[in-house]
């Protein structure tokens, strides 16, 4: 799992920008911290080990380093979307609500889904 | 009710189409086998022999609802017909888990690191084809599992890291059991007013004993016996194993008697072809000698000073003509003799098969002999010096004293020495006929390796047949319904055994005094684990104050390991098949490491030595390094030794 520091806002602008850019591999992108995120991205983390040459989990934990675009595009601009998976081309195919999120069953299949394409 | 009669005949006949495309899925006996360790492995379909361990014993479970499906006559319902479709279902699902994750997570794997090093379109897309198969039959497993299992165990099961996904897997199983209960329940109902009934028995046959009944709980009413743990790393023999190994030691004592006699024999005949070839040589030095250092060389001496004192040039010539070639004559004398002289040294340096000698070569030595009787006996020349002589009337005396020499001094001393050593070598051949003679004693040898060969492979007969013995029921089998049709157990450890003996359990099914099913399962006893044996050898040992190997016969302990066959995706390797052992290693080679004993018997007496061995497939050779105790001075050993008996007798050597 990746996790973007906090306190360090190009950094981790820089080591998402490259985790997005990682070449074949299905990444699911944890937003925010505080509110019960830390137990999603580690239940996530958990099911990314089912398949961990190709799955990565990214931790975003300062949302704020993400353009406007970006969040339109991974969040559709809602912040109770916690979890996106993005598939081999990088397009998302799964978004998950804080409440959805915090399941490894909801996980697993957001993680297979981004994996069928 | 003409329309509900058709209707009746349409339901049976699609139920009874329907039924049969998924036949032959599930078996009616299933096993499961248990160690002081647990479960072990569960077993199906066995078609020969299951190898099983020494101290385990073996569940039996049937299941009437397999019974239904086969050939029974039962009219199923639509229940049954429904619970077993998704039972198949879920029976494909639990394959795919087993036989198919790992191999679609190596795949991929593979696919992605080359794909990393090489922008291949053609990798790319079989990889993209691989990711997306793996995702549907992990959806579809879900998605099977989810209503039946419910979403917190789901949950709980996905809470592990794993590529396999085994806690699924699990829970895919369960279910399974649980479908194939309902099914169960569901079919024994019909069996219930079917009238089949059921009679099982359990055959165990040990080597040199009496094939017996074992008693199977529920199913017949004889005495279950005591238990009896086998203790796989032991010094103790039991009864059997002491007579193997008492047969063995007999077997390679006698080899070894017969393997110094062949030797000794052997060494006699090699010092007898050694005389004959001193003999020989002695021969052709002699006629060397002869013709080299005496006559010849008198005659020769004696034509040059006669040439010396003639004065005409032209007669000098001719003189000279008829000296050379009698130099000539000589020459090709000589040549003939070094000729043979380097064939007769091939023959015995090279020591080839003494019969192969006699027969092949013989007759080019005497051919030889005979081309230089010939060029010995003629008369060198003598017409021409007779003619010189008659035109050059000075030196007649001259060529009268040559040809009178040559004539009757060369002539009559080469026919005296060749009637004297080719009659030699005549005898020397025979001496060297009746010594080869001598290796007839071979096929004397032959004859008793045979026999021994026999003798082993008597016991190895033996040892085969029991477990064929033995279909007959005994009478204390019980008959029981089909619908009471309860699990027993093939209490192995309740019986007195020992390594390869067989159990056969027989199941037969009756329906009004008919036999409509009839099976039988097969299980072989192994020592699974750390285990030792005892086994007796022929070896060779050298030891440290000897040039060569001497045969001596010994008695190993060997402690060996035997691992179980790896399981594959949580399936054990042998389910639905006939297999049983562990791997190349475990099976083939066999490796072994233990103490050896052996009996050194030299000039008549005896001495014991000890040592550390190494044997390798099933202790059938081994090396080793060990101590003479008795001896003075060095005392170490080296050895390298087999098991000949054990190779004739594989049953009792724990072969896999």
């Amino acid at each position: 799992m990746l996790i973007l520091p906090k306190d360090n806002k190009e950094k981790a602008r820089v080591l998402f920008g490259q985790a997005i850019a990682d070449k074949y591999t299905i990444t699911m992108l944890i937003f925010g911290d505080g509110q019960g995120e830390d137990q999603i991205a580690s239940k996530a983390d958990v099911r990314a080990g089912a398949l961990a040459s190709v799955r990565r989990v990214v931790w975003i934990r300062d949302v704020s380093i993400l353009t406007e675009d970006e969040i339109r595009l991974y969040r559709e601009g809602r912040d109770d979307f916690v979890v996106c998976t993005l598939n081999l081309d990088d397009e998302p195919v799964v978004r998950l609500d804080r409440d959805k999120a915090n399941s490894f069953l909801a996980l697993e299949r957001a993680f297979l889904k981004a994996e069928a394409g | 009710m003409k329309i509900k009669f058709l209707s009746v005949v349409i339901i049976t006949i699609l139920t009874a189409s329907f039924v049969y495309p998924i036949s032959g899925k599930d078996s009616f006996v299933t096993f499961i086998e248990y160690t002081e360790e647990g479960k072990i492995k569960e077993l199906a379909e066995i078609q020969f022999r299951y190898d099983v361990d020494i101290n385990s014993y073996i569940d039996v479970t049937f299941h009437p609802s397999a019974f239904v499906r086969m050939e029974s006559g039962i009219p199923l319902s639509p229940e049954s017909v429904r619970l077993r479709k998704e039972l198949e279902s879920l029976n494909n699902l639990l394959k795919i888990a087993r036989e198919d994750l790992d191999d679609y997570v190596r795949d991929i794997d593979t696919l992605r690191k080359r794909l990393l090093e090489n922008d291949d379109p053609l990798i790319e897309a079989r990889f993209r084809q691989k990711l997306k198969e793996r995702s549907n039959f992990i959806q579809k497993l879900l998605v099977a599992l989810e209503p039946v299992v419910g979403e917190a165990r789901l949950e709980k099961a996905l809470g592990v890291s794993d590529s396999l996904y085994s806690g699924v897997v699990s829970l895919l199983a369960e279910h399974i059991n649980d479908v194939q209960k309902k099914l169960e329940a569901e079919t024994s109902s019909l069996i219930e007013h079917s009238e089949h009934t059921l009679r099982v028995w359990c055959i165990h046959s040990s080597h040199g004993k009496k094939p017996n009944a074992i008693h199977l709980n529920n199913y017949d009413n004889l005495e279950a016996g005591s238990l009896q743990i086998v203790d796989k790393v032991t010094l103790a023999l039991t009864e059997e194993e002491d007579r193997h190994l008492r047969e063995s030691v007999r077997f390679h004592e006698d080899l070894r008697k017969l393997v110094v006699d062949i030797g000794d024999k052997d060494s006699e005949l090699r010092q007898a072809f050694s005389d004959l070839t001193d003999q020989f040589f002695k021969d052709l030095r002699d006629f060397r000698d002869f013709f080299g250092t005496q006559t010849l060389q008198e005659l020769l001496d004696e034509i040059e000073k006669e040439i010396g004192s003639l004065d005409s040039s032209e007669e000098v010539n001719a003189l000279k003509g008829a000296l050379s070639d009698l130099k000539e004559k000589l020459k090709e004398i000589f040549n003939l003799i070094q000729k043979n002289n380097s064939l007769v040294r091939n023959l015995f340096v090279e020591r080839p098969d003494p019969l192969t000698l006699v027969t092949l070569l013989s007759p080019e030595l005497i051919t030889e002999v005979e081309k230089l009787k010939d060029v010995l006996s003629q008369k060198a020349n003598l017409d021409r010096i007779n003619e010189i002589s008659e035109r050059i009337k000075n030196f007649r005396i001259v060529f009268k004293k040559v040809s009178t020499l040559l004539s009757k001094g060369l002539s009559d001393k080469i026919n005296e020495f060749i009637e004297v050593k080719f009659q030699t070598w005549i005898a020397t051949f025979s001496n060297l006929d009746i010594v080869l003679s001598k290796y007839e004693i071979f096929s004397d040898y032959k004859k008793v390796f045979k026999g021994l060969l026999e003798r082993g492979l008597f016991v190895a007969t033996i040892s085969d047949e029991v477990g064929d013995i033995g279909d007959l029921m005994p009478k204390d089998t019980l008959e029981v319904a089909m619908s009471k049709a309860s699990p027993t157990v093939i209490d192995i450890p309740r019986t007195n055994r020992q390594e390869s003996d067989i159990y056969n359990l027989y199941v037969r099914i009756y329906h009004k005094g008919s036999i409509t099913l009839s099976k039988e399962y097969s299980f072989r006893i192994k020592k699974y684990g750390t285990y030792s044996r005892w086994t007796g050898n022929l070896i060779f040992a050298k030891g440290e104050w000897q040039n060569s190997f001497q045969p001596a016969t010994s008695v190993s302990w060997i402690l060996h390991h035997r691992s179980r066959p790896k399981e594959k995706n949580g399936k054990t390797e042998g389910e639905g098949k006939t297999k049983g052992g562990g791997g190349v290693l475990g099976n083939v080679i066999n490796l072994g490491i233990g103490l050896n004993s052996v009996v050194f018997s030299t000039e008549g007496e005896i001495e014991y030595g000890l040592g550390i061995a190494i044997t390798f497939f099933n202790d059938i050779l081994q090396v080793g390094y060990g101590f003479n105790f008795q001896r003075e001075g060095s005392r170490g050993y080296f050895f390298i030794g087999a098991s000949l008996f054990d190779l004739l007798n594989p049953t009792r050597s724990n072969s896999d």
